[in-house]
């Protein structure tokens, strides 16, 4: 390919990321050319297209955030997370582009971002009791997500809607059972009518920062309707802001499931893990008697 | 004292709540039209804001607008989000379609980032402006685009990228804290 083409690929690129962003493979490919062309990364077409967008959101009155947001935002922020992204900001190491004339070649078709890494967040809530047993009794303000779930996995009756293979996860949680530090809670069901006759057990790793579910008898959701999520306290973490490990559902199936934990920022001094069940339509404040299974560590 | 961001960068944590208090209705606005979805706005908007406390110390003023490196991040994150999910908005922007001749720059602070955004948009040819408008505000592909105007695919992408080339030479022109990032 000449240089004359090169850049007019890259420059296609550039249009397409300041757009509607690019998939992985044609991030890579944007990546190769700059390095080729010797190519700053030129965020000029990204800020005119922010910018733009910017105008058009600003042309309405804004909407207002929901309740209790903004302290979730505020209370996810740690000091250390500065200067930690791994994605480009504006630079001025940028390169003057030509405008592209037709014809143009075809641009990938927007797919599936497996590259794409989501943002560690925390979900942070304001609860109104403290972690442990009183996050039982006293009120929580919850918070629906509806998050896909990364992976959702069962040791029998497997779901069709897993479209990767499968790794076994119940050897990989026998093999994390073998760490030293690992931990193994029971289950404990709330009188929730999802958790009747459910039980399991939680195992974690706080060395490997890794772990799994098991559950038997969880009542099956309907993720149009409801979502189970996985949340963590840590003492070491202020308890109104409990970890977020994960949104997950379950299917009909039978014997154990088992979800791995996808716990968003490090766990340092786990004391309970809470399952409560969310909805998908932009809860803001959880019913109470949504919570449908614990497990206190040291409780 | 700088701008927000450049607090921010300085681990000024009143300046965390002055970014939420000042932003947050703005990334809220951009990710609930978006995604459509409140829970999945929520979850979006979260993210959005890890990003800009983590990116907050590569702001630099004199390349763009707080606001506009803002709308930046949460387009990036969103679009990310949608990809992951393979799925684009589902609302067609009939709207969208209606602001091509109803966009008021002097709703919008004077000599602002946005307003000149606004003032270049309208100034853009009809048929530029209607393909961004689809792409960038409700986050249309271009195939989408292509079937929803009945116009072959090639063209959509040429608007596209000769309006959006269009705005970024006007934005460049009409702003001399800009020049740096233009070359």
């Amino acid at each position: 390919m000449s240089d004359d083409l090169r850049e007019s690929r890259l420059a296609e690129l550039l249009c397409d990321r300041a757009l509607l962003g690019l998939d992985g493979d044609a991030h890579d490919e944007l990546a190769e050319l700059q390095d080729v062309l010797g190519a700053g990364d030129d965020p000029t077409l990204e800020i005119a297209a922010a910018a733009a967008h910017l105008a058009l959101v600003q042309q309405d009155e804004l909407a207002s955030m929901p309740e209790g947001l903004a302290a979730r935002l505020t209370g996810q922020f740690e000091p250390e997370m500065l200067g930690t992204s791994e994605a480009p900001a504006p630079s001025c190491r940028v390169l003057a582009l030509p405008i592209v004339e037709a014809p143009l070649a075809q641009a990938p078709t927007p797919a599936n971002d497996a590259q794409t890494e989501r943002p560690k967040s925390r979900v942070a809530w304001p609860f109104a009791v403290a972690a442990g047993l009183a996050f039982l009794l006293g009120g929580l303000v919850g918070h629906e997500s509806s998050r896909p779930v990364a992976q959702r996995l069962e040791t029998a009756g497997l779901g069709a809607d897993v479209r990767v293979p499968r790794p076994d996860l119940s050897a990989q949680r026998r093999a994390l059972l073998a760490e030293a530090d690992v931990v193994r809670i029971a289950w404990k069901a709330t009188d929730d009518s999802a958790a009747t006759g459910a039980g399991g057990d939680v195992v974690w790793s706080p060395s490997k920062q890794k772990g799994f579910m098991r559950f038997t008898g969880l009542q099956r959701n309907d993720a149009s309707q409801t979502r189970y999520q996985l949340w963590i306290f840590d003492q070491k973490r202020d308890d109104r802001y409990p970890v977020d490990g994960g949104v997950f559902d379950i299917d009909a199936g039978t014997g154990d499931i088992i979800i791995p934990i996808e716990a968003k920022l490090p766990v340092l001094d786990p004391s309970l893990f809470a399952v409560t069940v969310e909805g998908p339509d932009g809860v803001v404040v959880s019913n109470r008697e949504r919570i449908v299974l614990t497990a206190a560590i040291d409780g | 004292m700088g701008s927000i961001l450049e607090r921010v960068a300085a681990g000024d944590e009143a300046a965390v709540r002055d970014c939420v208090s000042q932003y947050g209705d703005l990334v809220w606005s951009i990710a609930l039209r978006l995604l459509k979805r409140r829970s999945e706005a929520e979850d979006a908007v979260q993210d959005i804001f890890v990003d800009i406390w983590r990116s907050a110390k590569r702001y630099d003023p004199s390349i763009a607008a707080e606001a506009t490196f803002i709308t930046m991040i949460a387009r990036r994150r969103i679009y990310d989000r949608l990809r992951r999910a393979d799925r684009r908005p589902t609302e067609v922007g009939d709207e969208v379609l209606e602001r091509t001749v109803g966009i008021d720059a002097d709703k919008l602070e004077r000599q602002s980032e946005a307003h000149r955004a606004a003032r270049a948009l309208k100034a853009l040819p009809d048929d530029e402006r209607e393909v961004l408008l689809l792409a960038m505000l409700d986050g249309h592909s271009h195939s989408e685009i292509a079937e929803r105007l009945d116009m072959p695919l090639g063209t959509v992408k040429t608007r596209a990228r000769r309006g959006l080339l269009r705005l970024r030479e006007q934005l460049s022109t009409t702003s001399p804290a800009r020049k740096g990032a233009t070359r």
